[in-house]
């Protein structure tokens, strides 16, 4: 078979798609953007310069993608606090199910562009150079937004141990009052 | 340590829960849709739809 250089955006997929899902906080429209991005860069590939990072090239794709979708939908799709699609309806079991939740929920809140930067460096491992590109911003602009995400995820994270009793749904409660009742 | 080596940058504790959820995600299996997307474009095919080339740039 023929070497086809298109073929390695494939293995860039996953991460371009946990890109996709925690831009838009939306797996459906995330699917949409992600797939609107691969065929952007699989008819421009001749844009990409080898022996440059082909997953920002193709997370800039992606980016610029949502980024248009979104002055598309304006005013009504603002970034606004969606409810937590990946949440349970019932508490988990296993506390650190518990914390990863509390950490999605936490992280949802983030604004859009704190969101990114923080997932681009903190999670995906990118310099800040590199999400300074990918964003176009100065390199000042990514570190006060990482800085920001990361104090109100902080904040966010220490607020949320102090609501543990209220995430207990109410059949554990009617549980717990009737094991407190002696004719219960 | 940055994607292309470089660890010239801070790190904060909370990075590695961030890459922590940042890997479960890519650990999914890809949606089938995907799947057939790839196979459709590696045979010259393109999906209709509105595709242009602004944010490819």
């Amino acid at each position: 078979m023929l070497y086809e250089p298109r073929q390695e955006i494939i293995e860039h997929l996953p991460a371009m798609r946990a890109f996709a899902i925690s831009l838009t906080r939306d797996p459906t429209l995330a699917e949409d953007i992600l797939q609107d991005a691969i065929i952007k860069a699989w008819m421009n590939f001749s844009q990409f310069e080898p022996g440059t990072n082909l997953r920002a090239w193709l997370l800039t794709i992606l980016r610029n993608t949502y980024y248009s979708e979104l002055r598309k939908r304006k005013p009504e799709a603002e970034d606004v606090e969606p409810d937590d699609p990946a949440a349970p309806a019932v508490p988990p079991l296993h506390n650190g199910v518990l914390q990863m939740r509390d950490f999605r929920r936490a992280f949802s809140k983030l604004g859009l562009e704190n969101r990114e930067a923080l997932l681009l460096v903190g999670g995906m491992g990118f310099s800040y150079e590199e999400t300074a590109e990918m964003c176009g911003v100065p390199i000042g602009t990514v570190k006060s937004r990482v800085l920001r995400a990361r104090r109100q995820l902080a904040e966010e994270l220490d607020r949320g141990k102090g609501d543990v009793a209220d995430t207990t749904d109410a059949a554990t409660r009617a549980v717990l009052a009737n094991r407190n009742d002696p004719l219960g | 340590m940055s994607s292309n080596g470089s660890s010239n940058q801070d790190t904060d504790p909370i990075d590695e829960t961030v890459r922590q959820a940042y890997e479960d995600i890519l650990n999914e299996a890809l949606p089938e849709r995907f799947v057939v997307l790839l196979k459709k474009l590696r045979q010259g095919e393109i999906p209709d739809q509105d595709v242009t080339t602004d944010d490819a740039s």
